[in-house]
């Protein structure tokens, strides 16, 4: 990875990824109104409702939350700009957490009680998915020792494989696409900030987050959508064109299968969600680790 | 060990069906006491009595809220009728108890959606209310209102319904009910309803006695009362009328009462479209209620059993009308089940007693 | 068919009420309602108990300014109406399990339904037993909950601040049940000071 190589990346990811993500935001909605029986808004919804919050005045409560909420932005940037140039994955882990954790003194630097409680169950969120992430990456290096040769924390590698990566984790990939709900803030695991007003917490972490702040945050949410996408193409894509093609179907199988979740769930508590993440996390990557040692 | 932190929960809030205010004392996300504050909505509605007479005031008593409009104008006639010692028409009670009944259906519709709602399935929600629908368009067919239906009046109905018509009510409410019966097995079956719904805000048969608390709310805890098996009106005409109630005195035992009494009603509209009898369905009402006259009266509203009392004075305007909603009783026993228990159930536990704050404080 | 709900009117006098109550709870009768109505120069009051089918109504009077004992502490579902009565009509009750000290309905009048007793019920506030002037310091104070041992008196000893405090709430102990109310005892908070003030409003 280059230096070149990382500036055409940030600036291809800071362009495109938000007007892909908005696509997918908007087909998510579509797809969900027709589950539930009604028409949904048009496809490009969600780049509307950015454009009346950035004209919106801005009634903050703390000046700061702002600047936290942009910094958290950039961060998630970067984070998916090392990623798409093919850099190491564990520095990508490690700046998207930092984005995190802006966000979320975006939400304890005001005094309301409801952003207070969002922010608390945004991190035990983050109790709940980190551990398998990190374990992702540290599978990802011991697969790619038989499968290239060296153990290398490179994205990039993937494209000098010759089958794709998911052979050799599956349990690893099963893992990912259960905390990817939790990531991608779908129920049963939107507890902190749901898309839908109605949880207990009136909006949850983004409640005193109006206007500008929460284009902000909305524009974060395309953001990661594609950076989570394509860590699902990471186990799919190999070294020809084929393997693109493949990776691409299936992120939309698999966010496909996200919103039939979200639609067939109710919301479910913070213990259960921990719970369930940690044992979900521990059984899958001790399999695969004991399927690596054995087969390869 | 941890800090106490106080959040106020209410008059608004998305998930909130009416305006309750709660101060919510809370540690860990457990809550550890709630009080109450209502006071929002009240417009003073019990003094136009003395504004509007008694004939006019039904159309007061139906406005007092949105969901339970027609028992109350059904209450009110009740009452007035019970004070001026009028005789209905047979034709009139069958028409008011379909009105009531259809009441009934659309109440507990609209309740089991919020539900869902309250607890993150939006999926549940949508398809309840594209089911109360159906209700909808039948009572502006037959009235010309979706939701205020100017249906009753002191004496009788204000318009009737064909027998053909009728007939084609109840044939639409069968469909209605096949794909209900498919949405009930997810919202009684579903695994992760369930652990939002089970043990969720308990009351013991005991503790729900001594907070008097009535309607689907108590008789989930297994208190065996409802108006309707008293046989008032044309409730007596029936065949038989089973109370429905549970043992298990949580959330999950309110919602499974109330989604079966949707299917009851149901059945009970089929056999009084069977059994109407021909005839006038309104009168004409001549004079006022006499001085010193009391009556009262009750009736099995969606959320429970509800009072009304009526007092003349001689002239046209009643001295003093009252009405005691069944929400007013249960606000007791819903401060009960918030003591200790979630953050996440405090909607939840605040919308199983169905609240209706716009009737009670009128 | 004449309607024939049961109506059954018992006219007994203030005095009697407490026995008559006791004498439902006695027999596992569920209380109803509490009705006011304006009369010259004071409010009749209707109290209902139903059991079942039959429903019986006991009706008195009660002049402008004076003070019953409340029955919330066998029903605790009697604090609405009494709380509610008070708002409107101007009779005071002495002893209500969670008692809100005339802020219940925010009403912009006083005693809207009983216009004859805005004076009189100024007058009974001022002197009824449950009037405290002790005054609590609301700051950081967290809520410490106690048990009040005595009956009737209001436990004013453990403050509370963070509750923007509209309701006292006492425990009566003439329950022989366990949870001697429905609402757990708590520490009950004062604003005697805040409340004289608005009154003075009238």
């Amino acid at each position: 990875m280059t230096i070149i190589s990382f500036v055409v990346a940030f600036v291809a990811f800071a362009v495109l990824a938000p007007l892909i993500g908005g696509v997918i935001a908007g087909a998510d909605r579509i797809v969900t109104a027709r589950l539930q029986g009604r028409v949904g808004p048009p496809i490009l919804q969600p780049f509307y409702d950015v454009k009346k919050l950035l004209a919106k005045d801005d009634s903050v409560t703390h000046s700061f939350q702002g600047f936290y909420v942009f910094l958290s932005m950039v961060f998630t940037v970067l984070a998916g700009a090392f990623f798409f140039a093919g850099g190491n994955f564990l520095l990508v882990i490690f700046i998207l957490m930092l984005a995190t954790l802006f966000f979320i003194i975006a939400a304890y630097s005001t005094r309301s009680p409801f952003a207070e409680i969002g922010a608390e169950r945004e991190i035990i969120q983050v109790m709940a998915y980190e551990p398998m992430v990190i374990l992702m990456a540290v599978t990802f290096y011991m697969a790619t020792i038989p499968m290239l040769g060296e153990g290398t924390f490179n994205v990039g590698a993937v494209f000098a494989l010759d089958r794709p990566l998911i052979v050799a984790l599956p349990f690893v990939f099963i893992g990912l696409l259960f905390i990817l709900t939790i990531k991608l803030r779908k129920s049963p695991f939107d507890l902190s900030y749901s898309h839908h007003a109605h949880t207990e917490l009136v909006k949850g972490i983004s409640t005193e987050m109006t206007g500008r702040t929460l284009a902000i945050v909305e524009i974060i949410h395309w953001y990661e959508t594609v950076l989570f996408l394509g860590w699902v193409g990471l186990f799919l894509v190999w070294g020809s064109w084929i393997g693109v093609v493949v990776a691409i179907v299936g992120m939309i199988l698999v966010y496909l299968l996200e919103v039939f979740i979200d639609n067939n769930f109710a919301r479910v508590k913070w213990q259960f969600m921990l719970a369930s993440s940690w044992i979900v996390t521990l059984v899958c990557v001790a399999i695969n680790m004991v399927l690596i040692q054995v087969i390869f | 060990m941890g800090n106490k932190t106080v959040i106020p929960f209410g008059p608004q809030h998305p998930v909130l069906p009416e305006p309750l205010h709660l101060d919510l004392v809370i540690e860990d996300e457990k809550v550890l006491e709630a009080i109450p504050q209502i006071g929002f909505v009240h417009r003073g509605l019990e003094k136009l009595v003395s504004k509007k007479d008694y004939m006019q005031f039904v159309l007061v008593a139906e406005r007092i809220c949105g969901i339970c409009a027609f028992g109350h104008s059904l209450g009110y006639s009740e009452t007035i009728e019970a004070l001026m010692k009028i005789e209905v028409p047979k034709r009139a009670e069958y028409l008011r108890v379909i009105w009531h009944e259809l009441s009934r259906i659309h109440s507990h519709m609209l309740w089991l959606g919020l539900l869902a709602d309250a607890f993150g399935y939006e999926n549940l929600f949508m398809q309840c209310w594209r089911l109360r629908e159906v209700v909808l368009d039948i009572f502006e067919e037959t009235t010309g209102g979706r939701v205020i239906l100017t249906a009753c009046n002191v004496g009788g109905v204000e318009q009737d319904i064909e027998n053909s018509e009728l007939k084609g009510i109840v044939e639409r409410l069968d469909k209605m009910i096949v794909e209900y019966k498919q949405l009930l097995k997810v919202f009684l079956k579903d695994r992760s309803v369930k652990s939002r719904l089970v043990g969720v805000g308990y009351i013991s048969k005991e503790d729900a006695f001594k907070a008097a608390c009535v309607g689907p709310f108590g008789r989930a805890s297994g208190l065996e009362e409802d108006i309707r098996m008293f046989g008032f009106g044309a409730y007596g005409d029936l065949a038989d009328f089973k109370l429905i109630t549970s043992n298990d005195g949580d959330g999950y035992a309110r919602s499974e009462v109330r989604a079966l009494e949707i299917i009851q009603s149901v059945d009970i509209i089929k056999e009084l479209v069977d059994k109407i009898p021909d005839g006038p369905y309104n009168q004409k009402i001549k004079g006022t209620p006499e001085a010193g006259s009391y009556a009262v009266s009750r009736l099995e509203q969606p959320r429970g059993e509800c009072y009304y009392f009526a007092k003349g004075n001689g002239t046209k305007f009643l001295e003093r009308f009252r009405i005691r909603t069944p929400t007013s009783q249960n606000v007791a026993g819903m401060v009960q089940t918030l003591q200790g228990c979630d953050l996440a159930d405090v909607p939840l536990n605040v919308l199983t007693i169905d609240p209706c704050i716009s009737c009670t404080e009128r | 068919m004449i309607n024939e709900k049961p109506q059954v009117f018992i006219d007994i006098s203030a005095d009697e009420l407490m026995t008559k109550v006791e004498d439902y709870d006695a027999r596992g009768w569920r209380f109803v309602n509490i009705c006011g109505s304006a009369i010259q120069g004071g409010v009749e009051l209707i109290y209902s108990f139903s059991n079942g089918l039959p429903m019986e109504n006991l009706r008195f009077t009660v002049e402008n300014g004076s003070t019953i004992p409340s029955v919330s502490g066998r029903f605790p579902n009697a604090f609405f109406f009494e709380n509610e009565t008070y708002d409107l009509f101007g009779v005071r009750f002495s002893g209500i399990s969670i008692d809100f000290d005339g802020k219940f309905y925010k009403v912009s009048i006083p005693t809207p339904m009983n216009p004859d007793s805005v004076q009189a019920r100024k007058a009974a506030y001022d002197s009824a037993p449950v009037a405290l002037d002790v005054a609590i310091d609301a700051t950081e104070v967290p809520i410490v909950a106690s048990v009040a041992t005595s009956s009737d008196v209001v436990d004013n000893s453990a403050p509370s601040a963070v509750i923007p405090a509209q309701a006292k709430i006492h425990t009566h102990d003439n329950d022989s049940s366990a949870p001697s109310s429905v609402i757990p005892a708590q520490a009950g908070i004062h604003t005697h000071d805040n409340d004289s003030s608005a009154k003075g409003d009238n």
